[in-house]
Parts: structure tokens; C-alpha cells; sequence
């Protein structure tokens, strides 16, 4: 089966992608990027990446600019998809979702309305496992926004390492954070994963961080040969 | 008490059982208990002789490869292990007990009730009405074999067979009330 890919360049939606293709063939990657700070469905920093990321994977992308108005986006994505289906002839959507009704339903009825298949390879997925996976799998991954106390500025552009991991959890037992930031509380970005023929070296980046809540945003990037 | 629990996953598709079947196996072995996880076209006499309890999955809206396997499911009919199927699994219970199966289309949250027509109870309900998360687009209409314990504008959502120990249950409980499996697989 040809399958696009629900993707905003983080963890979940590139570990969803690479559970995905070692099943089905990924007809290209779908992005969303919203325009609203506030979006329960496709706000993340550096959206603006998944176009690098998409070379890197050598993978078509389909890029779609949304309002991020509550509702109105689901028809931006309804569009998408229906493009990607057209363009690239698939058959199915892959989506990293992992805790959200709210997005989970969403995107179901899109893709029965357009006959599409759905996966959601990381549904209920433990967030310690999926952490655990990323670094099994040998994922580069950079802390890109963190929105909850106790993460602070120290955390971000920071990799995603066995000692941040053991620190999300031993937050996730003091304070309730959840570790792979499903409740909100922190973004991220990929830079190298098992798909990608090239890797994402960072040549410029801003941080910004006040009130318990910052963003790290790549302000260029570019691809380097793997060994 | 540990359980053996075999779950039956009713998927076409591989992906399909990371999202239908590991969360089922997840839940169990949080709790403790001994999970073996099989496709229903390799259930054989071993596999049912050493469960406890055994669930049937659910799959992906666009599957319907279980309908057209039901003969794989004969096994129903003659376990007495307790067995309770999950969206495609309570549509696999009420078609191998000869049910008719209606379209509907159920996808997201909806307020299931409870209803007073269950004695056995062989799945108790706590709250007499609750969110759960559908995905679904088939269930048993007019049930004739089992009885109604809870529905969603009057369609049966919670079905329990009359006198085998057979409970369907057309939403997601793994998702929104997974207390509802494990009363099923601990009482």
C-alpha cells in the first residue's frame, strides 16, 4: 500500500514514518502549517524545516498553508490529502498520534470521507517506550520548544539523549510532565533518523524563552553526507 | 491472580496491530498478567486450551477482512473461555452467532448508557452512563442471542450473549475506560 505521512518533522510523526515503511511504501509526506500559535493540530515550531527533511528522506512533500482556525484547518487538510491522493496515489494516511481523541477522530473522518485507510502506529503507545524507541532507533532529536514547568530554557536545542530521557521521566514522577510532551509540554525536531539518506546540521538558530516557555528556531539549516 | 490472555487480533494489516492489538498487550502486562497475541487465522486448540480469558481485536475502519473469514472464528462456538470482542471483535461474535450486522458510522467520543436488561453481567457497569471512543461502522442490530447493556441512541454498543460467556463491545475501551477490560479479565 502507497501511504502519505501526517508530518510535522518531530518525534512522533518520524517515528510513525519509519514504523510505516518498513510495512508500506511512503508515497510522500503531508504538512501542514498553520499560521495560528493556537492550533490543536499542526502548530509546531520550525514547521518550516520538513522541507529539508523531506530532501534528507529523498521523499515528495506536499506543504499547505492553514489559518489554524479551530475546524477550518480540517478542511486545509482535507485539501492536502486529497491532493496527496491525486498527485501521488495513495491509499492510506499514517499519523503519529499518540494520546489525542481530538486529533485521532479528526483525521479518521477525513480519511473516510475520502476513502482512505488510517494508521496510527504509536496509538497508546507508552511516552517512556516511544522516548526509548527514539534512541533505540538511533534518532537525532532536538528539544525545539518546551511550555511547562519544571522544562526551562536549559532544554532547548538540547539532543535527546539517555540523560534527558531519564530526566523526563524523574519529571513525569515529580511534577506529571509527560515525558514525550503529548500534553503539550515540549516540541521537537528531527535531525537524522534510520530514513534519512542525509543528515540536518543546524548553521543558525535563535532562542527565545520567558514565563516557563520557549522556542529554539532554526534559522538555517542544511544537509551533510552521513558515514 | 495472574490470567492468560490470549488476543485475537482481527487485523489485515501489520500496521494496523500496533494500534489495535499492542495497546490491549500493554494494558495486560501492566497489570501483570500473561498475554499471548495471535492472528485469527492461526488460532488453534493449544492456543485456547491455555487461556484464561480471550479478547478479539478491533482493526482499522477500511478492514473487513475478518467478515470475510468468519469461518476462521468457529472456535467461538465450542470454547467456554470467556471471550470479549472489541469493534470488529463484537461484530465477529454476533455474525458467528448467525446476528445481522447494520451500517452506522461511529468515530470519536460518544455517551454510551446503561441499560437494565442484563442478569449474567459478565461485564459490570460502574457508571450507568460514560464517554467512550468509537471507531466503527457496522454493529448488531436486534440481537437475538444476546442481551443489550448499554447503548449509544438506542443502538446496542455493550452486547452479552444469553448463555455462553460471550460480551461484544463496539467502542474502543482501551482508549477512554480501560478499568471495562480489566474487570473483564480479573473478575
Amino acid at each position: 500500500m502507497k501511504l502519505a505521512v501526517l508530518f510535522s518533522g518531530g518525534k512522533d510523526s518520524t517515528l510513525a514514518l519509519f514504523k510505516a515503511s518498513k510495512v508500506h511504501e511512503i508515497g510522500c509526506l503531508v504538512s501542514l502549517c498553520s499560521q495560528n500559535e493556537e492550533s490543536y493540530m499542526f502548530h509546531v515550531p520550525n514547521i518550516h524545516l520538513t522541507e529539508l527533511q523531506a530532501r534528507a528522506m529523498e521523499l515528495p512533500l506536499i506543504t499547505v498553508k492553514t489559518s489554524g482556525i479551530k475546524e477550518e484547518e480540517l478542511k486545509d487538510l482535507k485539501a492536502a490529502l486529497l491532493l496527496a491522493k491525486k498527485e501521488h496515489d495513495i491509499q492510506g494516511v499514517v499519523t503519529g498520534a499518540v494520546r489525542s481523541v481530538y486529533q485521532a477522530q479528526r483525521i479518521q473522518k477525513i480519511c473516510h470521507q475520502l476513502d482512505l485507510w488510517c494508521f496510527n502506529p504509536l496509538w497508546l503507545l507508552d511516552q517512556m517506550k516511544l522516548l526509548q524507541e527514539v534512541l533505540k532507533y538511533q534518532f537525532t532529536v532536538i528539544i525545539s520548544g518546551v511550555f511547562s514547568y519544571p522544562l526551562d530554557q536549559s532544554f532547548l536545542g538540547r539532543v535527546i539523549d539517555e540523560q534527558i530521557v531519564k530526566i523526563l521521566g524523574d519529571f513525569q514522577s515529580q511534577y506529571g510532565v509527560n515525558p514525550a510532551g503529548e500534553g503539550g509540554e515540549l516540541e521537537t525536531t528531527v535531525l537524522d533518523a534510520p530514513m534519512f539518506k542525509r543528515k540536518i546540521v543546524i548553521t543558525d538558530s535563535v532562542t527565545k524563552y520567558a514565563h516557563h516557555a520557549g522556542v529554539y528556531m532554526i534559522k538555517s539549516a542544511e544537509l551533510v553526507e552521513k558515514w | 491472580m495472574v490470567t492468560n490472555v490470549l488476543i485475537v487480533s482481527t487485523c489485515s494489516d501489520p500496521l494496523s496491530n500496533l494500534e489495535f492489538v499492542k495497546p490491549l498487550s500493554a494494558l495486560l502486562e501492566r497489570h501483570g498478567h500473561v498475554v499471548k497475541e495471535i492472528h485469527y487465522r492461526d488460532v488453534n486448540s493449544q492456543n485456547l486450551a491455555r487461556a484464561d480469558k480471550i479478547l478479539i481485536s478491533g482493526t482499522s475502519l477500511k478492514d473487513f477482512e475478518y467478515l470475510k473469514d468468519i469461518d476462521r472464528f468457529e472456535w467461538i462456538l465450542s470454547t467456554r473461555v470467556p471471550i470479549l470482542g472489541i469493534c470488529a471483535g463484537c461484530h465477529v461474535l454476533g455474525v458467528a452467532m448467525k446476528e445481522t450486522l447494520e451500517e452506522t458510522l461511529l468515530i470519536g467520543k460518544y455517551l454510551v448508557k446503561k441499560t437494565n436488561a442484563v442478569k449474567t453481567a459478565r461485564l459490570p457497569l460502574r457508571s450507568s452512563a460514560f464517554e467512550a471512543y468509537f471507531l466503527t461502522s457496522r454493529f448488531v442490530k436486534h440481537p437475538k442471542h444476546f442481551d443489550t447493556s448499554a447503548t449509544v441512541n438506542d443502538m446496542p454498543v455493550i452486547i452479552e450473549h444469553r448463555t455462553l460467556p460471550l460480551v461484544g463491545c463496539l467502542f474502543h475501551p482501551e482508549v477512554l475506560n480501560p478499568d471495562l477490560i480489566m474487570t473483564f479479565i480479573e473478575q
